[in-house]
């Protein structure tokens, strides 16, 4: 089974398009890992039957039990992000800033502090109307354990094709350069970067392309709105073969990119676009480079 | 004032509203703006706005470091840490830097003091003086840049909000280039900010993550307003989703392939495009007119 992940760098280039099309094209040959936990928005370009819903717990707050706090403040003396307020006699959390390390429970002499454990999100296994499965899933507001559940929805996917046997995991990225993307990238066989012929396209290409290459694994690359300017897509060319990236497609600006997402649908389903064409011959070239 | 321009999903136009919006303000107004790009893992601004560099400094955090001729292999800094940022062999300790929340725990609570809190270094912060295309008039950016394959974007973000904060005055403009999604980052340069906008885009992608972000910002209490980019007359899921939540809509920045060419290349977009620099301009009205003193100053 081979691993391919999509990724951007910078939002807004298409990335959860694509991987929608080669989705669509792979059919029941692959399980599909939504891993853009903080934007999970593939669920909305195909119509889904929940299967399997978990709960992802992880990480703590704390809890002051005010009947049994001494107020002696020791809590706020220790806490180091600002998440402890006197409120009457007695202390309170504020729950936001609260970051679970547990420093007031381990010190508080009267042991008012409870470590609650906190559900940081949702797992979901669905069905596509391809037939084919979908893991997404969908993280509790102000939660910071993104990378925690891109590595949670991995392991589902990879559970989910094992049993299935599927020939792909295709995985949605997540954008950034931060822990998230690597929890994407760690592991795959191929990687794909999604990119605009812009200044900040080619920006956030850079940085997150030196995230790639901690990682042993080939790469390509696919040019969205490759049209939108001459001078900045000669560059950004420039760059992809300066770091021996595959040039999978160059797919022009197209308005039919979010009136298929506004249909439900993946661009490759609107069969008579020429970009659909393009999209197809990307998703073949990825397969000649990871058989 | 200090307003952030956040949005759901990554890619609808936070980056641009912010540039044109703060490049608007001092050119129309002539007051002071402030720039501060806290989208640290893609500070994107500085792209379209060019100026000299005033001052730069590195960043650091605290994380701990172990002294192995100190340590008397208590196995306590293990058993505390929450995050398993510290691993215990029995025979030696080893700290994992990108676990580590900085809580101090293991450091203070180590019976032979053997796990000092040391300099981290995770990016840099910039001061610019930005140049006002066409004038001699000039307005600051700040810019924190998280360094690559750091994973602690909250702290940079922080002391990049308080290093912007000496350079305001009282009548400053501050507009913040929030990071995009709805978690911790986002939260973080939220709560530093009296008044949020939104930028949205009509599409089915971009309306769930503006639902999303909407939810994390009423959990906050913070106030907030809409801004639609790439605005498509015929699509109006953006507008009937903010009138059912009671959400102004306070401007929309036509789609336009103009405008998509410009921004490709680095430029602004409101004075090239009229009809760009009215959206900005209706924003700026909305903001002096909404009744919180602190964002009228």
């Amino acid at each position: 089974m081979k691993q391919i992940v999509i990724i951007s760098g910078k939002g807004g280039t298409g990335k959860t398009s694509l991987t929608a099309s080669f989705a669509f094209l792979a059919g029941k040959d692959a399980v599909v890992a939504d891993c853009d936990v903080d934007a999970a928005d593939m669920h909305l370009v195909t119509e889904l039957v929940t299967l399997e819903k978990k709960n992802f717990f992880s990480g703590y707050e704390a809890v002051i039990d005010p009947g049994m706090c001494a107020g002696c403040g020791d809590c706020v003396k220790v806490c180091h992000f600002d998440a402890i307020l006197p409120e009457g006699d007695v202390y309170k959390v504020l729950p936001v800033e609260c970051e679970g390390c547990g420093y007031c429970a381990r010190i508080c002499p009267v042991g008012a502090i409870e470590m609650k454990k906190l559900k940081a999100g949702e797992i979901y296994v669905a069905r596509t109307r391809m037939n084919s499965l979908l893991v997404h899933a969908r993280l509790g507001i102000g939660s910071d354990m993104s990378g925690k559940l891109v590595a949670e929805v991995r392991k589902e996917a990879k559970i989910q094709a094992e049993k299935i046997k599927t020939k792909y995991i295709l995985i949605d990225g997540s954008p950034g350069i931060g822990c998230p993307v690597t929890a994407s990238v760690t592991g795959t066989d191929y990687v794909v970067l999604v990119t605009e012929p812009t200044l900040s396209g080619i920006h956030d290409l850079k940085r997150v392309i030196e995230i790639v290459r901690n990682f042993d694994v080939p790469a390509g690359c696919v040019i969205n709105k490759a049209d939108i300017h001459p001078e900045m897509a000669m560059q950004l060319r420039d760059f992809v073969n300066h770091q021996g990236l595959d040039l999978l497609a160059e797919i022009p600006y197209d308005q039919n990119f979010s009136k298929a997402i506004n249909e439900g649908k993946s661009i490759v389903e609107k069969k008579d676009l020429p970009v659909s064409g393009l999209i197809n011959g990307a998703w073949k070239k990825v397969l000649e480079n990871i058989s | 004032m200090k307003i952030a321009i956040a949005s759901g999903k990554g890619g609808t136009g936070k980056t641009t509203v912010s540039v044109n919006l703060s490049a608007w303000i001092h050119d129309m107004t002539n007051r002071p703006v402030v720039l501060v790009d806290l989208d640290v893992e893609e500070p994107d601004a500085g792209i379209f706005l060019h100026g000299e560099i005033i001052e730069r400094s590195v960043r650091y955090r605290k994380i701990p470091r172990w002294n192995k001729d100190t340590c008397i292999l208590s196995g306590e800094c293990a058993a505390v840490c929450m995050y398993n940022a510290i691993a215990f062999t029995g025979k030696s300790v080893m700290v994992f830097p990108e676990l580590c929340h900085g809580c101090y725990a293991c450091s203070d609570l180590c019976p032979s003091h053997s796990l000092p809190m040391v300099d981290d270094r995770i990016g840099e912060i910039t001061l610019y003086r930005v140049l006002l295309p066409g004038t001699k008039r000039d307005f600051l950016r700040i810019e924190g840049r998280l360094d690559i394959g750091r994973e602690m974007a909250t702290p940079m973000i922080a002391q990049t909000v308080s290093f912007a904060e000496q350079y305001s005055k009282d009548n400053s403009v501050i507009i913040f280039d929030a990071p995009p999604g709805t978690s911790c980052p986002m939260m973080e340069a939220a709560k530093h900010s009296d008044y949020m906008l939104l930028v949205a885009e009509p599409t089915r992608f971009g309306l769930y993550d503006l639902d999303l972000a909407a939810e994390t910002l009423r959990e906050l209490q913070k106030p907030f307003a809409v801004v639609i980019n790439k605005d498509n007359p015929e699509v109006n899921m953006i507008d009937d989703y903010c009138r059912k939540k009671a959400i102004p809509v306070i401007a929309r920045i036509p789609h336009m392939r103009q405008a998509a060419s410009i921004y490709a290349g680095g430029g602004l977009l409101y004075g090239q495009i009229p009809e760009i620099g009215k959206e900005m301009e209706k924003v700026f009205k909305f903001l002096q007119g909404l009744p919180d003193e602190r964002i009228k100053k």
